[in-house]
């Protein structure tokens, strides 16, 4: 049956890549430190509404080290919580299974309280790292599960 | 669901890795079965019957309701 799943000899490396970048990404964004002013070069925009500047065309001045965490971070975690483990088995497709479930719920638990609760600009910071939850949470927990798996049966035969 | 794979296993004398071996599946996924942490697929529960040369209802029952 077809799983869809990326080769084991991904996980490491988009692991590594994903954690490092959710860790810089975090710091870069809650220092407050605006990204729009770094990296800065011509990108094609297709749709563009500027809110502050004039900055209008089809191509505009932008700060690209928000898109490059963007990009890195969903690529890296999308190939990270859909590698194959290097016994890759049915249990372990149910535990993925479980963990995605489990993030789905608690990921829009939390975006229906913030919506209820978070006004203005706060709640613009909550669709920001709703970009990212459900693949950090999911991450968590699947590594959390598949440890306690891992450890599982150390003491029997 | 209730399974007799580690009588089974006891009898042929094989570890749970060997089984797991012979299955395509990790030992802990085999551990799981046997402590019913885990209810194998079909497939997979069909395999191990056929393994131990026994039934799938010999190797697999329905735990009875209370």
């Amino acid at each position: 049956m077809k799983n869809y799943l990326f080769p084991s000899r991904f996980k490491n490396i988009s692991g590594l890549i994903f954690y490092l970048t959710t860790i810089i990404g975090a710091i870069i964004y809650f220092s407050g430190v605006s990204m729009d002013e770094l990296l800065v070069m011509k990108v094609p925009a297709i749709i563009n509404e500027p809110i502050f500047t004039n900055n209008k065309g089809i191509w505009i001045e932008n700060g690209i080290l928000d898109e490059l965490i963007t990009v890195i971070l969903i690529i890296s975690g999308v190939i990270h919580s859909f590698s194959k483990e290097k016994m890759e088995d049915e249990y372990i497709s149910s535990i993925r299974l479980q963990a995605l479930t489990w993030s789905i719920y608690v990921n829009y638990s939390l975006v229906l309280l913030a919506t209820l609760l978070i006004f203005g600009m706060a709640y613009f910071h909550v669709m920001i790292i709703h970009l990212f939850s459900l693949i950090i949470l999911f991450n968590l927990r699947f590594q959390l599960k598949l440890r306690s798996y891992y450890k599982s049966g150390t003491d029997e035969e | 669901m209730k399974n007799r794979i580690r009588v089974f296993r006891a009898e042929l004398n094989i570890s749970q890795e060997e089984l797991a071996n012979q299955m395509g599946v990790s030992r802990q996924t085999i551990h799981a079965i046997e402590n019913n942490k885990y209810a194998p697929s079909l497939t997979l529960g069909m395999s191990i019957a056929k393994f131990f040369n026994k039934t799938v209802e010999e190797v697999f029952q329905m735990e009875e309701e209370k």
